[in-house]
């Protein structure tokens, strides 16, 4: 375990080498930007928009297409080399993108420039002294304070930063700046005793236990009719979701020449799955709100042998009209286990 | 509060049981102290979910279209921006009016959760009303304060906290309607050259993340087809950039001009913080400098500014 002083921050991003992002204030919240010499900013608790877009950005240029005559010439896009940093994000998150290595790197077919991305980042996550109401990662199985897929995990002491590498890039990068001093014992017990207290602060609770085997035999259920009618069908729960990763291919073209690329989609939007020809094996609200919840608690289990979420509580505070994945499971426990 | 609650809870099954409703559109207790969440009440033995508190937000206009293909009557209740709502849906021909019945509640004004966060904290909070204010209680302490100091924005300057057209309105007493210039800060912007303009709008559009909530949430967009979820053809791809943004954007406010009932729910519902009431403010003074004051959503009737041919039209089309 290491330690540096908050101060000494700025200097510490100076050192790394490549992206450094961190949490930037944004309209009303936090976002991750690229670090421009500003200071740490203390009432960051966590980012609105979650830092996958880092690796799996909104937008992202497949290839270009111009026409020469009569053919076509195709430039595929490189992805960057480039190292980055992401700085101060949090255990949930961290989590999060564990579980999209799960389905970008580490299924059936490997996606090269998600590979390539996770291959050049850091993942510097800062712990959580407290969460607020709508947290509930401990439910997935999350420590608030430690991530286990970590580079660095890092805990806030006040005047002091500690630092613990968590992987052997993680190590090698920490040994290698020398802004680090060895953290004391006092500041060692001090993050064992963080780490405690912020389990005790997540009061949030959702039922896990049982919860897939359930879904599974109640695919016609009346409750999916029930909650999806409150459902807006707008894509805050899911662009805002650190796990949600559906995206759509397009192309755009001018004059002759143009792009292929790849883009967010979302399950809750009425496009989503539509075939050539007009078919949707999802054709209304209902199965799309359910597909949402199936995604996360059904299907990651099912195709990945984990839950599909990690707790973050974003889909809760940002939902125009309340929606709540905990209050859902809750309410199928009670009404399909009959 | 409670008071009302009660009167909701009574009106609502009364009205069901005389079936004058055959379900009821209102808010319940939502998950935390901040959300009171819309509600479908089916049965009149259901009508104790309802609720009546400063959480009540949401504005439930939107929910008819979804109820157009139901049988008989929907009951809502309606604050002055529902009832807006209500009778833009009316107007523009996608709710008929005789499936609807319309209970009038006089709207306080709602709370806005952030600014009782700054002064109390999250988590344990309770909000009580007392006779001249209210009295916050949260993790950072107690706070007396006055409605105005912890209201949304937008209830701040709202025009019509009494619903409009009702077919009865319940007893109580709603919030003086705000009197002052509602285009301030558009008149502020306007100030700003055509380069500041366009770099302030820049950097707000270029936080969108085209979730649609702004589009999802607004009673003015009612079509059964969205131009922008059209792909054949497919107007604006699915690229977040910003020109796509500022596409999105203005076409959707340029397309509510004349029928937006300034009910707010498109800043609301933004989780970037983008502040759309701006643009819908812009694009209502322009229509109203144009054509002649005119506030949308207060008649089922009303001749739209946009949507009605007149020979003494003040624009000589010269």
């Amino acid at each position: 375990m290491k330690a540096i002083a908050k101060t000494a921050l700025p200097d510490l991003f100076a050192a790394l080498q490549g992206r450094v992002y961190v949490p930037v204030r944004d309209g009303k919240g936090f976002s991750f930007g690229l670090w421009e010499g500003q200071p740490w900013p203390d009432d960051y608790q966590n980012a609105i928009v979650p830092p996958k877009h880092i690796l799996f950005p909104q937008t992202e240029d497949l290839y270009t297409f111009r026409m020469e005559g009569e053919d076509m010439a195709i430039d595929p896009v490189a992805v960057p080399e480039e190292t980055s940093f992401i700085f101060g994000l949090r255990p949930c998150d961290c989590r999060a993108i564990e579980l999209l290595d799960l389905v970008f790197r580490e299924g059936p077919f490997v996606d090269a420039a998600y590979n390539k991305r996770r291959e050049n980042t850091f993942l510097m996550v800062l712990g959580c002294k407290e969460g607020v109401p709508t947290c509930f990662c401990t439910s997935f199985g999350l420590e608030p304070a430690f991530a286990p897929g970590a580079d660095w995990n890092m805990w806030d002491l006040g005047e002091v930063l500690v630092v613990e590498p968590g992987t052997d890039k993680g190590k090698e990068l920490l040994d290698s700046l020398g802004l680090f001093r060895e953290a004391t014992d006092e500041e060692k017990s001090q993050v064992e005793k963080l780490r405690e207290e912020a389990k005790g602060t997540i009061t949030l609770h959702a039922p896990t236990e049982g919860i897939t085997e359930l879904l599974q035999a109640n695919f016609d259920h009346p409750l999916w009719d029930e909650i999806s009618r409150k459902c807006l069908e707008c894509g805050a729960c899911t662009y805002l979701c650190p796990t949600c990763h559906c995206y759509d291919m397009q192309s755009s073209s001018v004059l002759g020449q143009g792009r292929r690329f790849r883009c967010w989609d979302s399950c809750m939007y009425c496009n989503y799955t539509l075939m050539a020809g007009g078919h949707n094996p999802r054709p209304s609200k209902r199965e799309r709100v359910r597909n949402r919840f199936l995604h996360k608690l059904q299907y990651f289990p099912e195709n990945q042998g984990e839950f599909g979420c990690v707790g973050c509580g974003r889909c809760l505070i940002n939902c125009p009209v309340c929606m709540d994945i905990t209050r859902f499971m809750a309410q199928a426990k009670e009404v399909m286990a009959k | 509060m409670q008071r009302m609650t009660d009167n909701m809870r009574k009106r609502a099954g009364e009205l069901m049981a005389e079936g004058k409703a055959d379900r009821f559109l209102g808010w319940e207790k939502g998950s935390f102290w901040w959300q009171s969440p819309p509600v479908e009440i089916k049965e009149a033995s259901e009508a104790d979910r309802l609720i009546w508190d400063l959480f009540c937000t949401a504005n439930l206009a939107k929910y008819l279209q979804q109820m157009q293909s139901l049988e008989g009557k929907t009951g809502v209740f309606v604050k002055g921006c529902d009832a807006r709502g209500v009778n833009r849906l009316v107007r523009d021909g996608v709710v008929d009016r005789d499936k609807v019945y319309l209970v009038g509640v006089p709207c306080p004004g709602m709370i806005d959760p952030d600014k009782v966060r700054k002064l109390v904290g999250d988590g344990d909070v309770t909000i009580t009303q007392l006779e001249d204010g209210l009295s916050l209680k949260g993790p950072l302490g107690e706070r007396k304060v006055t409605l105005d100091e912890v209201a949304l924005d937008k209830c701040l300057l709202c025009r019509h906290p009494e619903p409009v057209g009702c077919d009865e309105v319940l007893e109580g007493t709603a919030r003086a309607p705000f009197t002052g210039d509602p285009y301030a800060e558009v008149r502020e912007l306007e100030e700003l050259d055509s380069d500041e303009r366009y770099d302030y709008w820049a950097e707000e559009l270029s936080r969108c993340i085209r979730c649609y909530a702004c589009r999802n949430v607004c009673p003015a967009c009612n079509c059964i087809k969205c131009v922008f979820d059209m792909d054949r053809p497919n107007w604006l791809d699915g690229a977040t950039n910003l020109s796509n943004n500022q596409v999105y954007q203005l076409i959707r406010f340029m397309h509510v001009a004349g029928r937006c009932i300034d009910c707010g729910e498109c800043e609301r519902a933004c989780p970037m913080g983008i502040p759309l009431r701006k643009l819908a403010a812009k694009v209502d003074k322009d229509v109203s400098e144009l054509f002649g004051p005119f506030e949308a959503g207060l008649d089922p009737e009303e001749k739209l500014p946009l949507g009605t041919f007149d020979p003494n039209d003040p624009d000589s089309f010269e």
